[in-house]
């Protein structure tokens, strides 16, 4: 069987339409991440996480009023869709042991005839997530050092920048999402983004060395058209890996449960656009810049 | 064919090598009734679960030094120590106890109660003996109301002694009073003699009313837990009613502290003697003559397991210093429970789908393919197995993700030798040319993704640890079935079917 079968489109073509959407997202994204910031885990700016499963329904209101009496009725309340359990969040800065401790007393105290069950608890002291922010930036930091040095050895000086603004455009773009989705940024959720990098990279690669493959095979071609067919002849490639990634990924963030959903979701974002991007940014910029400052012939 | 014979031997090796390895994890999770000896056996070669799969706390612990001028890292290390025996006499299955930097502890503890072992960890356990002053009592109690009323302050309005109640033969407290009551205290310190202390007993519920004991001692103790060679503890069985059915504690002094206990008892005959844990009196009985055996117990109200609890911390000795928890993740034993049964499902659900979609898209090569995935996965828990890897919520994300993604190199090459039949190639030099053509950009692939995972690996804790081992393994493991098993197989069918028109 075969799906696509010789595809010629011409992707070169529309990359005005690439550059305007890219530009919109990422835009957006920068909007989001200045204006409304990201919403940090207790991970990284410590605090507490309590989530608790009641046997009968509940409504967010009536927790709140019962954290109210001790006077935490600020902090977050989530209800996951369809359960009855809740996750209460607060980046508390002072004691965030005994912010969960108090917060579960007064929910049993409350509700004595719906009885809870901890399901999950977190306590992160401020002191602590000062360290694994560090850990976090020096170790995020030095995946992408590896990575642009890769990339450096392996492509050409071309493909390679292209590519290092891919990425940026694929982090941002996930970034923008978490925030408008409201998901919290936590060590997971930086493990998807970096597992985005790696991916992001792969697609282009595939793309990059066909155009290095079919750049001796067929002299004097135009650039344009060149650049077209070798994300013609990897199109099905492409789309196959890209949808069996895909798939998997909604199977993980639809049925794999809360604790893995953003975790998921990220990667999903990160995927669609990493695999747009390989075209539409790399392909698309490398292809202005050819066309812009020809290289000399023979190189 | 060049050493097909011999590839082929090499993949039956994979094959016979991945079922071994991942035999011991499918039985110890499968298998029911096995026996404690056959667990403990299995579980040396079979992929552990993560503290998020199983349920469990993990703890980082710091040594609180404020008011101690010793060394934080001696403190930790002696504190570590004693944590240490604790959870041994406790008896937790496979914990880790790991001392870290700045005075802290790192203590992961799989499938335990979160209070109970709390409690165990983190309760100092002092132990001391002390004498009740019952015949100063009257006259302190006397001297407080007086500072009191000269004191002239509004914010207490009744006097010390108003609050005091009787508990049987002990005088206590409503614990609804107990801050107002603390506060006295503390402010009467300097009338107070110096060698009395206030204490309180535990809560207990008495006339309907949940009170607390109160107890004026003797400051400077008359032994403390050093002392103890032993402590076991045992159901009670003397006369009084109030501990009827509950559990006590049996404390054995070492040999110069049991002379001791006697002569102090022996001189103290008709006092009362405390017995205070962590500066909460446990209980205070009356000395009725000299014990010359080197014996004591402590009786409470404890529950079986509280006495049981609270013998393991006497015998394990008492932390040099309070521990504050500075970071915590405890997971429930039902969501570990829940985690596992929903990543398996998700995972199974998009392998299914992968691999009906390449039965489809490349019949009879995609069988081949899928032949390789399936030795791919095996392999990679196998390998994961062998070397007691520990598997965690995102690391059956990074499975799953594997699955995909290694399809992904049979789908390279797949096009690649479409591609070189299209233009007429012969099926062996289609075969032989996709697989060079496509072997760079696999290789290439990988290597970006092993570096995201080496550094999770290196930078990450816990769960992210899990997603970026079975990411590596994931990805050897890729390298080897989806290229190398992947094209022998071909080459054996190609080459003793003598095909000439390949189904792909």
């Amino acid at each position: 069987m075969e799906l696509i079968k010789n595809p010629n489109l011409p992707f070169m073509s529309w990359r005005r339409y690439g550059y305007i959407f890219s530009g919109g997202l990422v835009i957006i994204a920068l909007l989001l991440l200045f204006l409304k910031g990201p919403k940090l885990g207790v991970d990284f700016v410590g605090g507490a996480l309590v989530w608790v499963r009641f046997e009968k329904p509940l409504e967010v209101s009536e927790i709140r009023s019962s954290l109210a009496k001790i006077g935490q009725e600020q902090a977050s309340i989530q209800r996951l869709s369809g359960t009855n359990e809740f996750v209460i969040r607060s980046v508390t800065k002072i004691d965030p042991d005994s912010f969960a401790t108090s917060v579960i007393r007064q929910l049993q105290q409350d509700f004595v005839d719906n009885p809870l069950e901890l399901r999950s608890r977190e306590t992160v002291e401020p002191k602590i997530s000062q360290e694994l922010t560090r850990k976090t930036i020096i170790g995020v930091l030095v995946a992408l050092f590896l990575m642009g040095l890769y990339i450096w050895f392996r492509f050409d000086y071309r493909f390679g920048l292209a590519s290092v603004i891919a990425l940026f455009h694929d982090i941002l773009i996930v970034i923008g999402a978490l925030i408008l989705t409201g998901r919290e940024f936590t060590i997971v959720v930086v493990g998807a983004l970096l597992t985005i990098v790696g991916y992001s990279i792969n697609d282009t690669i595939v793309i990059s060395d066909r155009v290095r493959e079919n750049r001796k095979k067929m002299r004097g071609v135009p650039f344009i058209e060149l650049i077209n067919t070798s994300i013609n002849e990897t199109f099905s490639r492409t789309i196959l890996t890209g949808t069996f990634v895909i798939v998997t990924l909604f199977c993980l963030f639809f049925i794999g449960g809360p604790v893995i959903a953003d975790f998921a979701f990220a990667l999903i974002v990160g995927l669609i656009f990493g695999t747009y991007s390989s075209t539409f940014v790399v392909c698309a910029l490398v292809t202005d810049w050819e066309l812009k400052f020809p290289r000399k012939k023979g190189k | 064919m060049r050493n097909i014979g011999l590839r082929m031997g090499i993949v039956i090796a994979l094959i016979i090598i991945g079922i071994y390895t991942i035999y011991p994890s499918i039985r110890l999770y499968t298998a029911k009734g096995l026996t404690k000896e056959e667990e403990g056996k299995l579980l040396k070669r079979a992929i552990h679960l993560g503290l998020d799969l199983k349920g469990g706390m993990h703890l980082v612990l710091e040594v609180d030094t404020t008011g101690i001028r010793e060394n934080p890292d001696k403190l930790r290390d002696q504190a570590l120590e004693i944590i240490k025996n604790r959870i041994d006499e406790f008896g937790v299955y496979e914990p880790t106890i790991e001392r870290q930097s700045g005075a802290r502890i790192l203590v992961q503890l799989p499938g335990v109660d979160r209070e109970r072992a709390l409690s165990l960890i983190s309760r100092i356990a002092h132990l001391e003996f002390k004498l009740v002053a019952e015949d100063r009592v009257q006259d302190v109690i006397k001297s407080v109301d007086k500072f009191f009323e000269s004191k002239d302050t509004l914010a207490f309005a009744e006097p010390f002694s108003s609050y005091l109640l009787g508990v049987e033969h002990d005088m206590g407290i409503d614990v609804r009073d107990e801050d107002s009551v603390r506060m006295m205290i503390a402010q009467a310190e300097s009338i107070i003699p110096e060698d009395l202390e206030f204490l309180f007993g535990p809560k207990e519920s008495y006339q309907g009313r949940e009170v607390k004991r109160l107890y004026l001692l003797k400051k400077e103790p008359e032994m403390t837990g050093e002392t103890i060679k032993d402590a076991r503890h045992a159901p009670y069985q003397g006369p009084e009613l109030q501990y009827a059915g509950a559990w006590i504690v049996e404390l054995e002094f070492k040999r110069d502290a049991a002379r001791r206990f006697a002569t102090i008892t022996g001189r103290n005959i008709g006092k009362r003697l405390a017995i205070v844990l962590d500066n909460i009196v446990q209980s205070a009985p009356y000395i009725k003559e000299r014990i010359p055996q080197g014996r004591a117990q402590i009786s409470g109200n404890f529950r079986a397991e509280e006495a049981r609890d609270l013998a393991i911390v006497l015998r394990a000795g008492a932390l040099p210093a309070p521990l504050k928890i500075a970071e915590e993740r405890s997971v429930g034993p039902s969501l570990g429970k829940d985690s596992i049964t929903r990543g398996i499902r998700a995972s199974l659900l998009g392998a299914l789908f992968v691999v009906l979609f390449m039965l489809i898209y490349y019949s009879l090569s995609g069988f081949v393919a899928n032949f390789a995935l399936l030795l791919n996965v095996v392999l990679l828990v196998g390998i994961l197995s062998a070397f007691g890897g520990t598997l965690t919520m995102p690391g059956i994300a990074g499975i799953a993700l594997t699955i995909a993604m290694s399809v992904d190199a049979n789908i390279l090459i797949f096009e690649r030798i479409r591609e070189e039949l299209h233009i007429g190639k012969t099926v062996r030099t289609a075969i032989e040319q996709g697989f060079n053509r496509a072997w760079l950009a696999i290789f290439d692939s990988n290597v970006t993704t092993v570096i995201t995972g080496v550094v999770l690996y290196l930078f990450g804790t816990g769960p992210i640890r899990g997603f970026a081992l079975t990411l590596i393994i994931g990805l050897i493991a890729n390298l080897i079935c989806a290229v190398f098993v992947t094209k022998v197989i071909l080459d054996y069918f190609t080459y003793k079917f003598e095909i000439t028109k390949l189904r792909i």
